[in-house]
């Protein structure tokens, strides 16, 4: 879990004082209620949006993420619907349909029951609009999920469904998916295979009106199925998974797209996190056969799943075993439990690490968590300062004192905080509105905290750089910077204030790095 | 073992004592005619075209059928963007074509050096400018024959190659789609089906790779099922979808573990790979190589049959007028080779309407595709990504050329067909036939070979495959078509023996038809990406004369198809008349020599005869034998492929 920064707590508080000030305040109302929906929308769990060609490993990524079994996985594709994973105490749906006919509740198994037969209730389906899922998991109230039925072009590719449904609704859903990835606080965007270069397809998808307004500001490529190149490939999937990534983000149509690609073994993820005692046991018992004794055996799963006389697990429960964990993760396991580990959670444990789940986890919560939250609060500042204006005339005395006060309180917020300039300058750059050469590209990408926001991170050394190695560098880049900023005759204007904005950002850090030297000196 | 390399061994058995029976009767010319009709069978390639998405184990694929661990590069970040060829050589040799269509230079290369041209990782854009790899193996997997065509993906088929690919699709004897289990058939996918290879060829197999990562293989095959039953409109049972694993396959190759083979599933697929070449191509190889035994052996049988004849109780009236009648034939076939020959003209006439029909089929349906490309201009979502529309008239144009080159094959075929019967041709051989058996039978034994209707239905299916495109190509000439004949010494081994039969012209003209169609369509998607200004009038501006281009390309070579047609049409009806000329030459010299023969010698003579003609017997009806089943192999009962699949 992340733990508020100091900007986040310094904003709630001020939030909290400010309508407590113009709570009960009968001229103040409107803004009171403008105060509150921009509160509200602050402390509203982060918003990510999940977009895949269908097959992508969607639900199993969604299943990953959360650590439960929630959204059910299948080899033939289900619903193209939106679903909005959020919180509540008790599993239920609420469905919400196009035609302004009220939400209905309906249990899990009701839904699976109408999707398990398309056809049959094909009006009731297509008149759905989205299906809010409210499951008690703690992680649904630090961020939810809306899961996307995906892009047009991919999605007329393989629907069991009727064509004539996509025909109609191709487009719609197109405008759904785009509506939801352009308000969503990040976007995760799903590959399941590592297209090469040339691949026009990926690269088609990528440029255009069809993801809308997607940057790297707020979206990440996801490579699932990795665990699968094991079989094939190699013992170490997600490095491999790693190595093609890297590869695949430096296409110039990806980058100017994507944060970056991040792979993942979604299944292994998924499997080890709901793994029964049962399944443990079956574990255990597998690997105390001899190790090329399974190999062989995982080398194909009908092969696995087959009754054999010497091994004691049945072949019902070792399918289910292969299905739930892969054949890479059931390899794993026994790898881990030959070389000692006994206990459950901790197998979990060494199983979930290869996978790349919690360094997306991760990615999500603490970087594009806190972007989140300085673009939430950009958009609440906006607002609450246009309320501002429009009020002011119509008020006097206290409680125009009451308002100046609180508006004043916000303003300084909004100037003193650097990281809303930061943020300017990224959304600049991610439009390439800016004309910096690569290194300063670099640079700028590093101080602004993209590759992580400890002091050595923003210097582009590691978030473990000692004071002596920062210093120079700060002084260093502090001079280049001023000198930039100061160069008219190379750049546009809104290449020069970056560099302004920049300078300063330099100068923060170096004189939060004095102020570390100055306190180890003592 | 397949049918068709038993029945292929049997037929090259038969040659022996024909060859021989040649040799005995002193006709080199004959017994030539015979080693090459050998020699096509022996080298006589099965054309299997392999199709479908890279990255879903095509590579594998093909490494696993082939026995190969290491020939195609699979890594997963590889993509494969060049077409490969294999073919049986007895030492490996591996080339490269490079260079611009037209200009094409071969280069040998080495195992290792395969993924320089062949991946787009390190031949990026194809920037080594490479058209064809083309593989020779001591494989004993293709050594029956087989030849197969690795084609890039069909998702990234805008890639220069697609010319090549169009130019071996429409003569493919068994097509290969490979798919794997993760991947359910895309729009796009029966979008190529359709347009690209159902018109041209219909013999499919469809090949799910990776089940060995999966427990429910049979949920996805039954899905694509249900897709390929509206487009390919035939009874599900004759849809052949069959699982494998590569992966299984190539485990096998090391541990020689059964289960490792079994769970592979690859002994079905090549049950059923060979099951479906047996009864096309094969078919038609064997029956054409049967065909030519028989033709021979007729030619060879006639004199003897004369002489023995002469020396049965016949009286001279009954000799003269035999003889006379065979001056009459000699006579009427001397004419027919004349160049004033009504069949010539016939011929000419014939072919004349023949083109005319099939300008004016063209015609009439290039008028529809050009109203079809007002439609599309039409159409705002074309519009905006007007490259589609060129792709779209290219399919359209695809469909009505595979549409002409039909009616083209089947009415050539007519024409060849009535051309026998007015040239007088087909009466002269079996007015012969009559003559020779004379009034005596030769009771038990005596063999009404010519007019067989097996036979007769060997030589109709024979003839008409010649005129099918499809199996008259060799694939060397379409190659020329295609890359503009620089290929030279390589098509050697694409050949199936020497000798294009008539209607090779057809399938080689067509197949390089549309690769120049292909390359006119390469250049306007170009054009079209570039334009910055997405209005009807612009993209008109680059449709037009796309339409014109490939309306006259069209046009040009449809015309040259069909002057090569008439000019093969005509060497090969030359070419039989001569034969049958000079057996009648040959019977009646046989007849006049029998006739003067002293009655001593003409006792001995006749036992000698005798004893040749019982062992023609015997050849001839192995032959008829041997076309019965061969033909019969045709019907394949519907239970077949579900029975195949595990």
């Amino acid at each position: 879990m992340n733990k508020p920064s100091n900007l986040e707590q310094k904003v709630k508080d001020l939030f909290q004082e400010s309508l407590e000030l113009t709570d009960g305040q009968p001229e103040l109302s409107d803004f009171h209620t403008i105060l509150k929906q921009s509160y509200d929308r602050l402390c509203q769990p982060m918003r990510v949006a999940i977009v895949g060609v269908i097959k992508a490993g969607k639900s199993t990524l969604i299943n990953a993420l959360i650590g439960e079994e929630i959204v059910a996985t299948g080899r033939v594709e289900a619903t193209f619907n939106i679903n909005w994973l959020k919180y509540a105490t008790k599993p239920h749906l609420k469905v919400h349909f196009k035609t302004g006919k009220p939400p209905e509740t309906k249990s899990f198994e009701e839904l699976a029951a109408l999707t398990l037969r398309p056809e049959e209730h094909q009006e009731y389906l297509l008149s759905i609009k989205y299906i809010e899922v409210f499951y008690p998991h703690d992680l649904l109230k630090i961020f939810n999920i809306i899961d996307t039925p995906g892009l047009k072009s991919s999605y007329k590719i393989d629907s069991e469904t009727t064509k004539d449904f996509l025909r109609l609704h191709g487009k719609e859903i197109t405008q759904i998916t785009q509506r939801e990835a352009s308000s969503a606080d990040a976007v995760l965007y799903l590959f399941s295979r590592p297209p090469s270069a040339a691949d026009q397809k990926v690269v088609e998808q990528f440029q255009g009106p069809m993801l809308g307004d997607t940057t790297p500001l707020n979206a990440i490529g996801v490579l699932t199925q990795v665990d699968r190149y094991w079989a094939t490939q190699t013992p170490d999937p997600i490095a491999l998974g790693n190595k093609l990534s890297h590869k695949w983000a430096e296409h110039p149509a990806i980058r100017q797209r994507l944060y970056t690609i991040y792979p993942v073994c979604g299944l292994l993820a998924a499997g080890a996190q709901t793994l029964t005692e049962k399944q443990f046991m079956a574990l255990n018992e597998l690997a105390k056969l001899p190790e090329e004794r399974l190999e062989k055996l995982l080398r194909n799963v009908k092969r696995f799943g087959r009754e054999h006389n010497d091994i004691i697990v049945p072949g019902v429960e070792r399918t289910e075993l292969v299905n739930q964990l892969g054949q890479y993760g059931v390899w794993l396991a026994c790898k881990y439990i030959r070389a000692g580990c006994h206990e459950q959670k901790l197998l979990v444990q060494d199983l979930i690490k290869h996978t790349g789940i919690e360094q997306l986890r991760h990615l999500l919560l603490s970087h594009f968590g806190h972007r989140a939250f300085l673009i939430k609060l950009g958009t609440a500042l906006k607002k609450i300062s246009v309320a501002y204006f429009q009020s002011r005339h119509l008020l006097e005395d206290k409680p125009l004192a009451i308002l100046e006060n609180i508006a004043g309180k916000f303003d300084t917020l909004k100037s003193k905080e650097h990281a809303f300039q930061e943020l300017d300058v990224l959304k600049n750059y991610y439009s390439q509105k800016l004309n910096f050469d690569d290194q300063e590209q670099q640079q700028l990408l590093e101080v602004t905290g993209e590759y992580g926001t400890s002091l050595g991170e923003r210097l582009g050394l590691n978030a473990r750089a000692t004071v002596v190695e920062m210093q120079p560098l700060a002084r260093e880049r502090v001079n280049y910077w001023k000198r930039r900023a100061n160069n008219r005759m190379v750049s546009d204007r809104a290449t020069l204030a970056a560099a302004k904005v920049l300078a300063r950002s330099y100068e923060r850090i170096w004189y939060r790095v004095q102020k570390a030297q100055e306190y180890l000196s003592i | 073992m397949a049918n068709y390399q038993k029945h292929k061994e049997t037929v090259l058995n038969l040659f022996r004592p024909a060859i021989s029976f040649a040799q005995k009767l002193q006709q080199p010319k004959l017994k030539a005619k015979l080693e090459e009709a050998q020699n096509r069978l022996v080298e006589g390639k099965l054309l299997v075209v392999v199709c479908g998405e890279t990255k879903q184990g095509k590579s594998e694929f093909l490494n696993a059928f082939l026995n190969e661990p290491s020939l195609f590069p699979v890594d997963v970040d590889i993509t494969t963007n060049l077409v490969s060829t294999i073919t049986y050589g007895d030492k490996e040799k591996i080339s490269v074509l490079l260079g611009e269509p037209g200009n094409t230079q071969s280069k040998s290369i080495g195992r290792n050096a395969i993924s320089t041209f062949v991946t787009e990782q390190k031949n990026k854009s194809n920037h080594e400018n490479a058209q064809l790899l083309v593989i020779e193996a001591p494989n004993p997997q293709l050594r029956d024959g087989l030849v197969f065509v690795d084609t890039p993906g069909t998702g990234s088929l805008n890639t220069a190659h697609t010319a090549i690919t169009s130019a071996f699709i429409p003569n493919a004897d068994v097509i290969l789609f490979v798919t794997d289990v993760f991947s359910p058939l895309t729009t796009e996918e029966l979008k190529f089906l359709e347009e690209r290879i159902v018109p041209h060829c219909q013999n499919l197999i469809f090949v799910v790779t990776k089940i060995d990562a999966v427990d429910d293989e049979d949920l996805i095959i039954e899905s694509n099922r249900k897709k390929l039953l509206t487009l390919l409109n035939r009874a599900p049972e004759n849809i052949p979808i069959i699982p494998v694993s590569s992966l299984n396959k190539l485990a096998y190759l090391s541990s020689k573990d059964s289960e490792d083979l079994v769970d592979s599933n690859f002994e079905t697929l090549e049950q059923g790979l060979w099951q479906l070449l047996s009864r096309q191509r094969g078919q038609i190889l064997l029956l054409r190589a049967l065909g030519e035994i028989g033709n021979v052996i007729s030619s060879l049988r006639r004199p003897v049959q004369v002489e023995w004849t002469t020396y049965q109780e016949n009286t001279q009236a009954e000799l003269d007028s035999l003889e006379q009648e065979l001056q009459n034939n000699q006579k009427k076939l001397k004419n027919l080779l004349k160049n004033n020959a009504s069949w010539n003209a016939e011929l000419h006439d014939g072919l004349t309407d023949i083109r005319d029909d099939v300008l004016g089929t063209f015609q009439d349906g290039f008028n529809n595709i050009r109203r079809q490309s007002e439609v599309y201009m039409n159409d705002a979502d074309l519009l905006d990504s007007p490259e589609q529309i060129v792709g779209l008239l290219e399919a359209d144009i695809d469909s009505l050329i595979s549409k002409v080159e039909r009616i083209l094959g089947e009415q050539s075929a007519t024409l060849y067909a009535n051309l026998e019967d007015s040239s007088g041709l087909d009466l002269s051989r079996t007015r012969l036939e009559n003559l020779t058996l004379g009034k005596n039978t030769f009771v038990a034994d005596m063999y009404t070979f010519e007019t067989s209707s097996v036979l007769n239905r060997t030589f109709t299916v024979a003839r008409n495959s010649a005129f099918n495109g499809a199996t008259g190509a060799t694939v060397g000439g379409l190659m020329g078509g295609a890359i503009g004949g620089a290929i030279g010494g390589m098509a050697s081994f694409f050949v199936g023996g020497a000798g294009a039969l008539p209607g090779a012209y057809i399938g080689a003209g067509i197949g390089g038809l549309l690769g120049n169609i292909t390359g006119i369509v390469n250049g306007r998607k170009e054009g079209l990406r570039q334009i910055k200004e997405r209005s009807k009038l612009e993209v008109y501006k680059q449709i037009k004369p796309f339409l014109e281009d490939s309306h006259s390309s069209c046009q040009r070579s449809l015309k040259r198809i069909i002057k090569n047609l008439e000019r093969s049409m005509r060497d090969d009806l030359n070419s039989q008349i001569n034969q049958e000329k000079d057996t009648c030459d040959r019977t009646l010299q046989s007849l006049k020599e029998a006739r003067n023969r002293s009655h001593s010698e003409a006792l001995k003579r006749s036992k000698q005869v005798e004893v040749l003609l019982k062992e023609f017997n015997q050849v001839q009806r192995q032959i008829e034998y041997l076309a019965q089943e061969i033909l019969e192999d045709d019907t394949i009962s519907s239970g077949d492929w579900s029975d195949e699949q595990t």
